[in-house]
């Protein structure tokens, strides 16, 4: 029987989740590669070889090599993507052409899953419930952007209905939206969202501290 | 004094610590070591064991007659040490999770572009007729996505040579 893609989405992130329970739930990048013996060496370009020999190698430019940051996350994405076996099964399904831009899609956005290990997303939605001051919490304690907080508590479940957005003075700057659609779109200018909201629709929102927008989350 | 790296500090303590299980004294372990065709001096190994010489830096030749005589074979080598041996039969290590799913072998395709390198330069470097060497080369993961790998023969020339130290042989 073949691989039922529904649930590539789902699959992926419970693997990238369950590859970094093995290492301890670890969010610094190069002690990660490190726990999952994954070497890495500097090179002219950023790749992967999840299959060269006699471990996963990450080649990363001079100035990535030993950082925290999302160039290493991502190519620890390619990684675990071919760990998975999904990788294969995306590429039998869509062909070498679409399939590895599906696969550099998916990569991209296990970023946000890297940075920010599941148990600080417990704790936020422990202290703050599933709200924009969640994804501020999430920001503070990872050091990570707002937007990729917010794309990591919106997309933490593919099965629940949540959505957020972050503007940037009149515009909405970042969207995230997960079995939920919001009333506007990337870059629209919204001087005020939440009047475009209906009543009932459970939103909240905050100030970006030191910015000049706000977060809006929006969940059932 | 210099700072010791803490991987040679555990390196050492490693090796020390299997040394006194397997009761060698440093001059018995210096004479196994010849057995193995390496000559290392007492001193050099009190190096080694206390971190001052990385073991990472010293020759496979030597790493592998070490590992000789501390009886490990290359899979529990690169597990303790994380250093790679060449004796090691398996190649790859399987991944620490288990995979999702079962995998799949996927066929072949080879880029036109590539190909012509093949025909070019494939009398030189014997990787470019392994089959997983070539599998390695023709997945393009790199940073920004397909469309930022080589395009062109002389592209292809420059990434293979670029990855040639990590394709297998």
């Amino acid at each position: 029987m073949s691989y039922d893609l529904d649930h590539l989405p789902a699959d992926f992130i419970g693997y990238i989740r369950a590859l970094q329970a093995h290492a301890g739930h670890e969010p610094h990048a190069f002690r990660l590669a490190r726990a999952l013996n994954v070497r890495v060496r500097v090179g002219p370009h950023n790749i992967t070889l999840p299959d060269a020999e006699p471990s996963p190698l990450i080649v990363v430019q001079p100035w990535w090599f030993g950082w925290n940051n999302s160039v290493l996350r991502h190519e620890l994405a390619h990684i675990a993507m071919y760990w998975s076996g999904l990788e294969a099964q995306v590429l039998d399904a869509y062909g070498p052409d679409a399939g590895w831009s599906v696969i550099e899609r998916l990569c991209c956005q296990a970023e946000a899953f890297l940075q920010i290990p599941q148990p600080a997303v417990d704790d936020a939605v422990r202290r703050h419930g599933v709200t924009a001051r969640a994804v501020l919490y999430l920001a503070r304690i990872t050091g990570a952007r707002p937007e990729v907080a917010l794309r990591r508590l919106v997309y933490d479940n593919p099965e629940l209905e949540r959505a957020g957005f972050l503007t940037s003075g009149n515009y909405i700057s970042e969207t995230a939206t997960c079995n939920m659609a919001l009333p506007f779109s990337w870059l629209d200018r919204e001087p005020y969202p939440l009047t475009r909201f209906p009543h009932h629709a459970r939103v909240t929102a905050h100030r970006i501290p030191r910015g000049a927008g706000i977060i809006g989350v929006c969940s059932v | 004094m210099a700072d010791i790296d803490p991987r040679a500090a555990r390196h050492g303590h490693l090796i020390k610590e299997r040394r006194l299980d397997l009761g060698l004294n440093r001059p018995a372990f210096v004479t196994e070591m010849r057995r193995h065709g390496q000559e290392i001096t007492p001193d050099y190994l009190n190096k080694l064991e206390s971190g001052r010489a990385p073991l990472a830096r010293a020759s496979v030749e030597v790493r592998e007659a070490i590992r000789a005589v501390l009886g490990w074979d290359a899979d529990t080598w690169f597990e303790k040490t994380g250093l790679f041996s060449p004796a090691a039969t398996s190649g790859r290590r399987p991944p620490p999770v288990p995979p999702v799913v079962d995998p799949i072998e996927m066929p072949l395709v080879i880029p036109d572009a590539l190909q012509q390198m093949i025909d070019e330069h494939g009398g030189r470097y014997s990787q470019l007729h392994n089959e997983r060497a070539l599998r390695i080369l023709t997945a393009p993961r790199l940073f920004g996505g397909p469309t930022e790998g080589p395009q062109t023969a002389d592209q292809w020339l420059d990434y293979f040579l670029m990855i040639r130290g990590y394709l297998p042989k």
